[in-house]
């Protein structure tokens, strides 16, 4: 039971939602906005967490929508993540939503919410990084779209108050992944996940401790676009991050350009491979996340073998 | 006894659960579902350190909180409880001795205002030295965690040694290991550990406890031992047991961990100091995971003596009991886990010290297996060592040692006629996981398959005088209740009865009707539902009682059948002659009195006593070990089969396969549910199920967001095997199951799995991570690990 006091709100348009957190705010109350409520109302409960408002913007038009929008594919805060995985997403973004949590959380969990919430993990914005979306925001002074690059630095950097309205994505780089809907996923043991577009264009990776519903020690995505190859992380870093640095070292091997042209990996031996997938994560210059469900040097180890899997995917290698 | 081992018709039957329509629609009637007016309710502030003296507890907010009814701490309830050894206040006194240790209650009106309130509560500590494992807390420097224990009162069985951490010291001597090491061909020695973890049952721990105006008190609770839970409670706080009921509904699940007494003492004490008032006190799912006690961690050391041809000759074993801050059950644990040392194997020389020691970790009590799932994975890792080491097959070795009847325990009892086949079970199993097609097998460049096996045995560790009483009644349909002082708790145990009453009275166990609570002031006497004994003693006091009624049925039947009583039969609801059975009645006109047609009566309502006690039980020799402790052992074998990703670690459990002599199988389905039940625990505990501490012992991941269990899609294909060699004097020769599926799983996982990875793994969980560094180094030694060497 939530042992305190909160109002709730279940605010219809993204100026009602804003408004209401600022005139909160005025009156020194803590507002935070309500989605599917699965991490507020477990904090809640234990006393980690505590509010006076809880804004719900699960009703405002904005964040419901799912799919095609004129050029672009646009996700809205509000949507399950059943949702994303079961239909209206493309591959990538469902393999990614299928990651998290077991599908009755995932009946609850918004992508809003799993992005923007205290969770480090934020593993549904990895297909958004890895394909330079932008973010709809809403506050008091009205909406407006940002590059998802700009705002995003572990977690979303909005102002206070600010809401998270939608995310969209250019429609020609969806479809330079393959078909809308191609998914190929494999629960292979009980914490690995591994998951692939039919065209070979996209690539995911999931590993946890033992318990396959858990977090993350390592969620790996990697995309070819334009011949290029473009990589993101969560969980091993412990927050999730477009690996640019990491793409430098990738798509300046031209062995590996080769490769991925080629259709096969041929001319790179499985230790170059790990190699060049070592030096390309290092070249982050990033701590790797040691905690209780697993140590640092087990989730480079990790990030290195889903850089190597990734790539002979996208190559065209099956298992 | 004649308990009839021919053939039966209910017995043996897979009938439908009788609390199986209640559970799969949501009705089943838990403790927290019977509201009391005027409840109140409590709250509970617990330690965020693990181990330091209370400065102060500032509570004065809680206390102006409109609602709250009394704030209270350990200085209010100066009390000592224990199940063996009373060194447990309700509330900490002065000092806390684990992270999450319940410091203050806070009682208010209702749950909101309590918790609200607790949440205002500010306990300030003064650091203690922690103690982290036991190896730590045996030092002779060791830092005290019980300093004034030899003010604690205590059984004579257990053996607190006051200024040291030890709370009890379990000694076995059999033999002459000393000789047998000397003259030995081939020795090895292992060192095994793992941390303690949860019971993870499906109810947390609940007591509501009330004082009736005229001084009787009343306590509903989800307890494994009703009868336990009033005689310590009479005991401590000096209440006739007369005047103190428990009442027990179904229980969402014990596993040991509802055995013994949890929450009764608090919700009594914080009822009386509220005029009586009924008050709850309730775990959260985290209180009930760190706060109430769960499963000791243990270190161990084993070393074995045997000859070239694999006959073991001598062991020599430490095992380090991690108790916690409290010894609660841990102490009994221990000593079952030390005469029960050797595993299932005849083993002529035997030097076991067994210890019970203080850390400052959570408490443990008994979890499913009671010592002998701890001790069984040491064994059977140093069976898998000698094995290695004479290069001879790890089955053969096993069945080349596994004890029969005729040979004698750690404690020097002899294994009597009634001793399951130990052997057959072996053989089926090595059957079912199709062991001699290979144990280890690369399926392609990156994937494994290796296969495990282990044996194990259990007695219950129960006292000397352990006992269920049984009656039944019956209705104006000449259908039979049936009482006792069983608790259910998910196994089954009133389908079992009605079976076996059905079964002796030779009627449908459709009119067998089970009574579904448990109530101290008019069920049964029943020691407690616990270390896989109730079926079996419980069972035969039903049989008891049903013969006890059969005899008064006969004779009231006897006079207007106008024959002898012994002329007559009870079956098919009628009594009949034997010789002729057209003659004869309708139990419906002879069970509450037989009336003639003119209207005269005999007879009356029929009731029928049963009773059993358990028979040649002993003590232990403190020196020794010498007795008789173990009622009944269950014999049995497991194998595992898995499946090892060799880059990172990942894994598949792909089968597991459980052969276990239990005597006789009164309900399949039933008995197939409780194995498969605990081998889905067994690979949880081998596993993952197990508390991270950081460097101030506080429990890391004390909550299921952070503890993982098992879940469905998860689990391996199981084949369960029952052997049937009848325990004599057990119901229709049936023995104790209910523990035992669990209790060889962390040694065939481990088994396999470092058969799988070329190297010995020693320790638990064992996690890919663990599987992965294992591969890093290959065959050679392990890094996180520092046993598995020759010793000699």
């Amino acid at each position: 039971m939530i042992p305190f006091e909160f109002d709730f709100l279940r605010a219809e348009t993204p100026e009602e939602a804003v408004a209401a957190w600022r005139t909160a705010a005025d009156d020194k109350q803590t507002a935070v906005y309500f989605g599917g409520g699965t991490e507020l109302i477990t904090l809640a409960r234990d006393g980690r967490q505590r509010f006076d408002l809880a804004i719900d913007y699960k009703a405002i038009p904005q964040t419901l929508v799912a799919g095609r929008s004129g050029d672009d594919y646009r996700f809205g805060s509000a949507v399950r993540l059943t949702e994303l995985s079961d239909r209206h997403a493309f591959g990538l973004l469902g393999a990614c939503s299928v990651g998290v949590a077991d599908r009755t959380t995932r009946n609850s969990i918004t992508l809003g919410g799993n992005i923007c919430g205290m969770l480090p993990y934020r593993e549904a914005v990895l297909p958004f990084l890895l394909l330079d979306a932008r973010v709809q925001v809403a506050s008091t002074d009205g909406m407006r779209w940002v590059e998802l690059a700009e705002v995003f630095d572990m977690r979303l950097r909005l102002e206070p108050g600010e809401l998270a309205v939608a995310w969209s994505v250019a429609g020609e780089l969806v479809q330079a992944l393959g078909p809308v809907t191609d998914a190929v996923v494999n629960t292979s043991s009980y914490g690995a996940v591994t998951g692939a577009g039919d065209g070979g264009r996209w690539f995911y990776y999931r590993r946890t401790a033992d318990a396959r519903v858990d977090y993350p020690l390592a969620t790996v995505v990697l995309a070819q676009i334009d011949g290029r190859v473009r990589v993101a992380l969560s969980g091993a870093w412990g927050y999730p991050a477009r690996a640019r640095r990491a793409e430098t070292i990738l798509n300046e091997n031209d062995t590996l350009a080769a490769g991925l042209q080629s259709g096969a990996l041929g001319a790179i031996d499985e230790p170059q491979l790990r190699q060049l997938a070592a030096n390309a994560l290092d070249a982050e210059a990033r701590s790797w996340r040691s905690d209780q469900r697993g140590a640092g040097d087990y989730r480079r180890e990790l990030a290195i073998q889903a850089i190597c899997a990734g790539l002979r995917s996208l190559a065209g290698e099956r298992e | 006894m004649n308990t009839a081992h021919g053939p039966t018709r209910v017995v043996g039957q897979s009938i439908e659960r009788k609390d199986a329509p209640d559970k799969t629609s949501g009705r089943t009637r838990y403790t927290d579902d019977f509201a009391t007016p005027g409840l109140l309710y409590a709250a509970i502030v617990t330690s965020r350190t693990a181990h330091g003296t209370i400065r102060s507890i500032d509570d004065a907010a809680a206390r102006a909180t409109p609602g709250v009814r009394g704030v209270y701490s350990g200085r209010d309830f100066p009390y000592r409880v224990g199940l063996y050894l009373g060194d447990k206040p309700a509330l900490a006194i002065d000092c806390v001795r684990y992270f999450g240790e319940p410091v203050v209650a806070v009682v208010a009106d209702d749950e909101r205002t309590a918790q609200a309130a607790a949440a205002t509560v500010r306990i300030k500590y003064d650091a203690l030295p922690l103690i982290s494992s036991p190896r730590e807390g045996i030092k002779p420097d060791a830092p005290l965690i019980h300093p004034h224990m030899d003010s604690y009162v205590h059984i004579p069985a257990i053996l607190p040694q006051p200024g040291s951490n030890i709370a009890h010291h379990t000694r076995i001597r059999k033999g002459n290991p000393d000789e047998a090491f000397a003259a030995a061909d081939v020795t090895i020695e292992g060192n095994y550990a793992f941390p303690p973890k949860d019971h993870a049952a499906m109810e947390p721990r609940i007591a509501i406890a009330e004082i009736k105006s005229d001084g009787q008190v009343v306590i509903r609770t989800s307890t494994q031992s009703p009868y336990g839970v009033r005689a310590i409670m009479s005991r401590v706080f000096d209440i006739p047991p007369g005047k103190l009921t428990i009442q027990v509904a179904e229980i969402g699940g014990g596993f040991g961990g509802k055995a013994g007494i949890q929450l009764e003492p608090l919700a009594y004490l914080l009822s009386r100091e509220l005029g009586g008032r009924p008050v709850r006190v309730a775990n959260t799912r985290e209180q009930d995971m760190v706060s109430s006690p769960g499963g000791p961690g243990l270190e161990a050391t084993v070393k074995l003596a045997a000859q070239h041809d694999g006959t073991i000759q001598a062991a020599q074993i430490e095992f380090l009991f991690d108790s916690g801050g409290y010894a609660d059950y841990a102490v009994n644990v221990s000593r079952a886990a030390g005469y029960a040392s050797t595993g299932p194997y005849n083993i002529p020389n035997v030097k076991t010290d067994s210890y019970c020691v203080y850390t400052n970790h959570p408490f443990a009590t008994a979890y499913r297996g009671f010592g002998h799932i701890e001790m069984s994975y040491a064994i059977e890792r140093s069976i898998e060592l000698l094995a290695d080491k004479l290069g001879m097959d790890a089955v053969a070795l096993r069945r080349k040692n596994a004890i029969r009847a005729g040979h004698t325990t750690p404690s020097q009892d002899v294994l009597d006629a009634n001793t399951g086949d130990l052997a057959q079970c072996i053989d089926r199993v090595v059957h079912h996981l199709d062991w001699n097609a290979g144990q280890r097998e690369q399926i392609d460049p990156h994937h494994v398959r290796a296969k495990g096996v282990s044996c194990y045995w259990k007695a219950p560790a129960i006292p000397t005088f352990t006992d269920a009483g049984a009656m039944v009644s019956f209705n104006e349909d000449g259908s039979v209740n049936l009482v006792t002082g069983a608790v259910e708790m998910g196994q089954g145990i009133y389908t079992g009865l009605a079976q076996i009453v059905a079964e002796r009275l030779h009627t449908d166990p459709d009119r067998v009707h089970v009574v579904q609570e448990v109530m101290t002031d008019r069920s049964t006497h029943d020691w407690t539902s616990a270390a896989s004994r109730t079926l079996f003693m419980a069972g035969r006091a039903a049989i008891a009682a049903v013969d006890d009624a059969v005899t008064q049925i006969k004779r009231v039947a006897s006079a207007p059948l106008r024959c002898p009583e012994e002329d007559l039969e009870v079956g098919d609801d009628r009594v009949y002659l034997r010789d002729d059975p057209a003659q004869g009645l309708a139990l419906a006109e002879v069970v509450l009195g037989y009336v003639y047609p003119n209207g005269n009566a005999i007879g009356g309502p029929i009731i029928g006593r049963g009773k059993y006690i358990a028979r040649h039980l002993s003590h232990i020799d403190p020196e020794t070990g010498k007795g008789r402790p173990g009622l009944e052992w269950t014999l049995g074998a497991m194998g595992v089969e898995v499946e090892v990703d060799l880059r990172d670690g990942s894994f598949r459990v792909l089968k597991g396969v459980c052969s276990m002599d239990v005597g006789r199988v009164i309900n399949p389905a039933l008995a197939r549910g409780q194995v498969v039940g605990a081998m889905a625990m067994g690979i949880g505990y081998t596993t993952r199920e197990a508390f991270h501490f950081d460097s101030k012992q506080r429990v890391l991941n004390g909550s299921l967001r952070d503890y993982k269990l098992v879940r469905y899609g998860e689990h391996p294909q199981y084949i369960v095997d029952f052997v049937e060699t009848p325990q004599g004097d057990g119901p229709f020769g049936a023995r104790g199951l209910g523990e035992q599926g669990i209790i060889g799983m962390p040694g065939a996982l481990a088994a396999a799995f470092s058969r799988a990875v070329g190297a010995p793994l020693n320790q638990l969980p064992i996690t890919p991570e663990y599987l992965w560094r294992s591969l890093q180094v290959g065959d050679s030694a392990v890094s996180s690990d520092s046993s598995g060497e020759d010793a000699r």
